[in-house]
């Protein structure tokens, strides 16, 4: 993989690139669930490829390529060149790419490998799982256990000198159950996943995973719809993770700031929230499934405090993006694959723990609603907006938890939201999965701790 | 092309023979894809994309596997082959596997999805043709400070299927998608909007068009207000529908979902559920269809299925697989986004059958009410409950806009939302596999800021 790297990066120096990356890559995926007992979408897949991208005078070529052939991978960096120089006239601003450069390998701790453990033991487990679902109450009537993995292997070698080989394992389980009674049907989503081997599916663990779920479907069962308007709003880890992920990780992405549209611009170092405000992202804890020692592009990854005390105070960057706005590269490159392009992405976000406990929030907070779990959302930090959805919650009357009601949509403005949360707790949870940004799909985990937001905008029916 | 995919995959499938293995599909594809992007006014990238591959699926009896492969180099083929027989070998029996597709004697002709210009275009031409958009949007936004963000993505996509019960298929599809997303910031504020075309030709596509929409659509969302919580009418654009209905009809009709009871039509096949005006008819071998094939992701044809008529949920969406298990006409609705994707039902061009009357129609049947241009937000595939965020929108009054509404959404569930269905209009316009014109509806709950 060393030597292919070498090959293009100096094919496309030899074709006139100023700068040359390339990721080689061997990546191995397997996925199959267990639907209502039947084993079903089994998939094995090899994926080998690189990625050459050049920068000519400002302008960036992108060629992948799936051929490792040594003159397949030649003709294809000077492509890459050639790609980039007919456009080089359409680039209004030059920029050099100005990095340290790095030598080394950095792999994921795992204590029982996942190609160690046979198909019809993954297999195994999953049925016992979806088995036991049945099992947990008669109103379950559907139960879908769905597992993937994908172990990967990826040479990183760039033309100013950077040669880093990354080895990447990260197994995913996610389990849905339906219930139903009467005429209401709900459905329950938890997810189990880290980086790591299959030690991280231990039974317990996914056994509490099936509990999680089931536990969800059959309490929404009674569960009724929230009248919309504004609330104040108490937000679970879960859900607090996707506010940290669509509302604050996106706009800090420094490709909105490179291209001038985030409605964040000329904040950075500015108040935004209170002080007890604190959102990271921390690619390097261990065995977590946004988790990375480098980047996509050879960086050495750190945290990244992007809102500290209240302040907007760093950003994600790519080479690009720092040489581009003169930053310390923060190592947030990432791909889904070789067929894409280097962005910057998040890895593990997440806003920091406070002082409340959750039940004095609750009962300090007299009337509102707690939302809860992981239903989606998104965001155009352009426009300066984002929406998230819950998959449940509870009314909070007189102080206490009362009635659950059924998932809503949230929507909030960037700017308008920090100012908005007063309190966070002194409980924390990450909750993996997989977020999508220019056709691109990569793992990661968002959480935080219960915090408490005031006046947002609720849907309701 | 031809010839080279249907020599591989014969070849895959007297491998197989040779190895036992009961049943083998072999889909094959060779895929280009060109995308420049633009931001500012410069080029931001230009990406080349040859993307070559197999997915093979294979049944031992009624154990099924499926692996695929970046290559098409024949030793690799020959290695994914294994890993999907191994895979079969040691799953369990999938008791509502019946077959893979059975030959056909032929498939429908499907005119206009291949435009050898789209194939031929050099990157210059696509440069040009990106920048005159670019220009376009430029030109219709002159006060205040604009940025300018645009993408052309041309696609060259050829797919053979074959399989060991006598299917052996071919076909080349081209298609092109232009966006531009402008800026403009004002002293006091940010605005934002897009426009976007697609198609499977060259003429599909109008730069000038796209750049001065994008424009006339930012200028528009200038001053957002909030509006009173309360029940209105509603307006909803194709490109909402594209969401609720592209997205969030097609799953309650999927017959994956319908069989196991995860859809909100659950146990409604053949009832009254929708407006008598409602047509929704998914057609797979539309002239010119931007997902159109003369068949699906398993060798099947394609075909035209008549959904909902009259307000009667007349057929849901099937793949071999799902009409097999239930009894059912095999619809050609086992969708593949690539060698790498198991076949799953969904829509090829999903289509809203036009009623009467322009946008400006509706929206002036409307004392009081929301027209909602843009929302992402789909519905709940169990419940069909939605709140979706508008996230461009306006208030209606005496039938007129009258401003953007800020920090907005709407809230109803999608059984209600399908009678409720008051007027269709004629507008219809054509995205990614999805075809409407703008639907007014009674009534849906507004919250606000």
């Amino acid at each position: 993989m060393r030597d292919i790297g070498h090959m293009a990066v100096e094919a496309a120096r030899d074709a006139g690139a100023d700068f040359a990356d390339v990721r080689v890559e061997r990546t191995q995926k397997f996925s199959i669930e267990v639907h209502d007992s039947i084993p079903r979408k089994g998939l094995v897949a090899k994926i080998t490829g690189a990625g050459i991208r050049v920068l000519v005078a400002g302008s960036w070529g992108f060629c992948p390529t799936s051929n490792l052939d040594p003159s397949n991978i030649r003709e294809v960096a000077r492509a890459a060149v050639e790609l980039a120089v007919s456009n080089k006239d359409r680039v209004k601003k030059v920029f050099e790419i100005e990095l340290d450069t790095c030598v080394d390998e950095a792999k994921t701790p795992v204590k029982v490998p996942l190609q160690n453990v046979s198909i019809e033991e993954k297999l195994a487990l999953l049925k016992e799982l979806n088995k036991e679902a049945s099992d947990i109450d008669a109103r379950v009537f559907n139960s879908r256990t769905a597992y993937q993995e994908t172990v990967t292997s990826l040479q990183i070698i760039n033309s100013l000198g950077t040669d880093v080989h990354l080895e990447l394992s990260i197994p995913w389980l996610k389990i849905f159950v339906a219930a139903r009674e009467n005429s209401s049907s709900q459905r329950g989503v938890a997810r189990l996943g880290g980086s790591g081997g299959f030690e991280q599916m231990n039974y317990e663990n996914a056994r509490a995973t099936l509990e999680e779920s089931a536990t969800l479907a059959l309490e929404k069962l009674d569960s009724t719809t929230v009248k919309g308007g504004t609330y104040d709003v108490i937000t679970d880890p879960d859900l607090t993770g996707v506010l940290a992920h669509e509302a604050f990780g996106h706009a800090c992405e420094a490709d909105n700031w490179v291209s001038n549209v985030t409605i964040f611009r000329g904040r950075l170092g500015k108040k935004l929230g209170s002080e007890v405000i604190n959102i990271s992202d921390d690619p390097t804890i261990l065995g977590l499934r946004g988790s990375f020692a480098y980047d996509w592009e050879g960086t050495k990854t750190r945290k990244r405090e992007l809102i500290k005390n209240g302040r907007l105070n760093e950003l994600l960057h790519t080479l690009e993006t720092a040489s581009r706005m003169n930053l310390e590269c923060t190592g947030a490159a990432r791909c889904e694959s070789f067929m894409f392009e280097p962005i910057p992405r998040m890895g593990n976000t997440f806003f920091e723990p406070g002082d409340w406990k959750v039940e004095e929030l609750i009962e300090d907070t007299k009337s509102g609603l707690i939302l809860c779990g992981i239903g989606g959302g998104y965001t155009m930090s352009s426009r300066g907006v984002y929406a998230f959805m819950s998959t449940h919650g509870y009314l909070i009357e007189s102080g206490e938890r009362s009635q659950i009601i059924r998932g809503t949509t949230i929507s909030g403005e960037h700017l308008g939201t920090l100012v908005k949360i007063d309190a966070l707790c002194d409980d924390f949870r990450m909750n993996s999965g997989t977020c999508g940004k220019a056709d691109q799909h990569v793992p990661d985990m968002s959480g935080g701790p219960h915090i408490r937001i005031r006046n947002m905008v609720v849907g309701g029916q | 092309m031809k010839e080279t995919l249907f020599e591989i995959g014969e070849r895959l499938l007297r491998s197989a023979d040779r190895k036992n293995i009961s049943q083998t599909e072999v889909y094959l594809e060779s895929l280009q894809r060109r995308k420049l992007t633009v931001e500012g006014g410069s080029v931001k990238t230009a990406k080349r994309i040859n993307d070559q591959g197999v997915g093979i699926r294979t049944a031992i009896g009624s154990q099924l596997g499926f692996a695929y492969t970046t290559s098409l180099a024949f030793s690799d083929c020959q290695d994914v082959l294994e890993q999907s027989a191994t895979l079969a070998r040691v799953n369990d029996e999938d008791p509502l596997f019946v077959e893979f597709p059975t030959s056909v004697t032929s498939y429908p002709r499907v005119s206009g999805i291949y435009d050898k210009r789209l194939t031929n275009l050099k990157s210059e031409e696509i440069s040009t043709l990106l920048f005159r958009a670019v220009e376009s949007n430029q030109n219709h936004l002159r006060a205040g400070e604009v940025i300018i963000y645009g993408d052309l993505v041309v696609t060259t996509k050829s797919i053979a299927v074959l399989n060991s019960n006598a299917v052996q298929t071919f076909n080349e599809r081209t298609q092109i998608m232009l966006e531009i997303d402008s800026t403009l910031r004002t002293d006091d504020q940010q605005l934002t909007s897009y426009e976007s075309q697609c198609g499977t030709r060259l003429a599909d596509v109008d730069p000038e068009w796209v750049g001065q929409t994008a424009a006339e659509n930012t200028l528009r969302m200038i001053h957002p207000k909030p509006v009173e919580n309360k029940r209105m009418p509603l307006v909803l654009s194709p490109r909402t529908l594209e969401s609720l209905f592209g997205m969030g009809f097609t799953s309650a009709v999927n017959a994956e979902n319908y069989l196991t009871g995860q859809s909100y039509l659950n146990g409604l096949l053949e009832s009254d559920v929708a407006s008598e005006d409602l047509v929704i008819v998914d057609d797979g071998s539309l002239e010119g269809g931007y997902n159109s094939s003369p068949f699906d992701g398993e060798g099947s044809p394609s075909s035209q299925t008549e959904i909902l008529e009259g307000g009667i949920l007349k057929s849901l969406l099937h793949s071999s697989y799902t009409a097999n298990a239930s009894g059912s006409t095999n619809t050609g609705n086992a969708v593949r986004d690539s060698y790498s994707a198991l076949p799953s039902v969904g829509r090829t061009n999903l289509q809203i059958k036009p009623g009467k009357g322009t946008l400006e129609d509706l929206l002036s049947e409307m004392s009081e009410g929301i027209y909602c241009q843009l929302s992402l937000d789909q519905p709940n595939s169990l419940t069909g409950e939605i709140n979706a965020l508008i996230m461009e929108g306006f208030y209606i009054k005496d039938g007129k806009i009258q401003h953007p509404v800020r920090n907005t959404t709407f809230g109803i569930n999608m059984c209600d939302l399908l009678n409720r269905i008051v007027r269709i209009g004629d507008d219809t316009r054509m995205m990614e596999g999805f075809l409407s014109p703008s639907v007014l509806i009674e009534s849906v709950v507004v919250t606000s800021d």
